[in-house]
């Protein structure tokens, strides 16, 4: 079966559609990676985890400042982007894309990836882990904390309760803080750019594609 | 157990350049003592224990009041609150620091106490200063703002999470007099405004002031703005004398003519800080002395307040005593 042009999963960027024909144009025309909503997204949530990681992170090493309602309103700005993310991948159908699965394993021994590599993948589902953690356990000490949403009660919860939340939520922070600086380590390193580039402007070559992709299992939604 | 003082190092140091050496050395371990009546409480009680404590008390640089080259005055931090009271250099010109300093607790404290210990003194939450592991004390729980809490004397205005308040008068009045401290340590000196030196929980949840360890409050400074501006300085509190406010205020105004020309409005024990009123001064401002203006002030004076279970009668407290220091305020 011919291979379906372009494949599910990448769209060709609508400025190059009309020049995609010969095999010039198509190696050096662009794809589209990440949709806007999606770039939208993964910002929104770069900007959040960096306030919230700030706003708990920086009193405790000495640099003092009132903290709790921005980290609490950064809180909610994340659940709320994380709660869209998950109902709109949900939606059309796309959890699956960033779960890493059996058949991943083949890219250690040199098979290219699809969408995704194993590595982004694991990432991912690092991520998801830590931020529903700290969104979880974070929900409940908003009761603690005083916000307009709960009346403040620290009864609600037993000590036990109370305490087992906030070493949650604390490890979560740290797992975040972590995989925020290997993920950034990365984005920067030289041959990781394209992905960069890809989550600011969209898009990435054919040719960026076709070196580091596999297109057929592009096109399978993998 | 409570008439025994626990074990402890004392140092009696005669000299700052001594005191900032023993601090220096001790670091945190350094229990700074000034007039003993906050400190005293804290270590009789096994509430908090030291090692070590630097009595400033023989150091004779830290006491008096000298007039500055700018017409404004040096308080040394262990001039006592029974001569800050009476003194004639600061009844002449800053009445309302006097005023403030004479409604402290009782006479033999105020012979004990002195401005900087005043200042520096912890909040008096009976939850924190029972020694349960609250959010001040390091746990993570307020237990006075909670559905059961009792918190008649807590904040209504400027809380995040701990809703202590602080319980200095002096602070109060200094707060509208615009005046700062000196805070020394072997590093060098420090001055800092009083609203920067006194901080709340949402910037440090342990601690009243930006006190470091290794520094001593030196001095403090009063500038000549406001010097022989109409005062007005009120406190209640369950009892008439030695009791904490319940509310107070401090009231500075400039006038120019009959229109007040600048004014300073700032609500004692509502907050973890002297609490500058802002909105109530922005509406007295520009306008006469009158039950109008002060009616106007006192209507906008504690918007965003949030009162605890126990404490709303804060609310009406303040915007009369707004109301009352616009309309009695008294020149020098």
């Amino acid at each position: 079966m011919a291979a379906q042009y372009p494949p599910a999963g990448v769209e060709l960027a609508a400025s190059t559609r009309s020049a995609a024909g010969g095999d010039a144009a198509e190696s050096h025309g662009r794809v589209t990676r990440h949709a806007g909503i999606d770039r939208l997204f993964h910002w929104l949530v770069a900007v959040t985890m960096l306030v919230l990681l700030a706003t708990s992170l920086l009193p405790v090493i000495g640099i003092r400042f009132a903290w709790v309602e921005v980290h609490w309103i950064a809180g909610i700005l994340l659940s709320g982007a994380v709660l869209f993310h998950i109902l709109r991948a949900a939606l059309r159908k796309k959890l699956r894309i960033v779960v890493p699965r059996p058949a991943d394993l083949a890219e250690l021994a040199g098979a290219r990836p699809g969408k995704y590599s194993i590595a982004q993948k694991l990432t991912h589902t690092a991520f998801a882990m830590a931020l529903l953690t700290a969104i979880g356990t974070g929900v409940p000490l908003m009761i603690k904390a005083g916000t307009p949403f709960f009346e403040r009660d620290p009864y609600r919860f037993s000590l036990s309760t109370w305490g087992w939340l906030t070493v949650l939520h604390d490890l979560a922070a740290f797992l975040s803080l972590f995989l925020v600086m290997v993920h950034m380590y990365f984005s920067l390193r030289p041959e990781k750019r394209m992905y960069l580039r890809a989550m600011i402007s969209g898009g990435m070559t054919r040719d960026e594609l076709r070196q580091y992709h596999d297109e057929q299992r592009v096109q399978r939604g993998e | 157990m409570r008439d025994m003082m626990p074990h402890f190092d004392l140092y009696q140091p005669d000299s700052v350049a001594a005191a900032l050496e023993l601090t220096s050395r001790l670091d945190e371990q350094a229990w700074i003592l000034a007039g003993g009546q906050d400190s005293f409480d804290w270590l009789k009680n096994r509430t908090r224990r030291t090692a070590a404590v630097v009595d400033l008390g023989a150091i004779d640089e830290l006491k008096g009041v000298r007039e500055s080259a700018g017409g404004g005055l040096e308080i040394g931090a262990l001039t006592t609150l029974t001569d800050i009271e009476a003194h004639p250099l600061i009844r002449e010109k800053f009445e309302l620091l006097a005023r403030a300093a004479g409604r402290v607790a009782s006479p033999q404290i105020r012979n004990a106490g002195t401005l900087g210990g005043n200042l520096c003194q912890d909040t008096r939450c009976w939850y924190y200063r029972h020694g349960v592991d609250c959010y001040r004390a390091g746990g993570n729980i307020c237990y006075a703002d909670t559905p059961e809490g009792q918190n008649r004397e807590h904040a209504i205005l400027g809380a995040s999470r701990c809703v202590a308040v602080s319980p200095s008068d002096t602070a109060t009045a200094l707060t509208a007099l615009d005046a700062s401290v000196v805070l020394r340590s072997r590093a060098g000196e420090r001055i800092v405004p009083i609203s920067e030196f006194l901080v709340g929980p949402a910037i440090n949840i342990r601690a009243m002031t930006t006190l470091r360890p290794g520094e001593i409050l030196t001095t403090v400074r009063v500038p000549a703005i406001w010097s022989g501006a109409m005062f007005y300085f009120e406190k209640v509190a369950d009892r008439a004398a030695w009791d904490f406010a319940l509310v107070s205020i401090a009231a500075a105004f400039r006038m120019d003519g009959k229109r007040v020309a600048d004014a300073r409005l700032v609500a004692g024990a509502v907050a973890c800080v002297p609490w500058r009123l802002h909105a109530a001064e922005r509406a007295v401002v520009g306008r006469e002395r009158s039950e109008d203006s002060a009616e106007r002030a006192a209507s906008v004076a504690v918007d965003g307040a949030r009162p605890l279970n126990y404490n709303h009668f804060k609310i009406p407290l303040t915007e009369n005593l707004v109301r009352r220091a616009i309309r009695d305020a008294q020149g020098a």
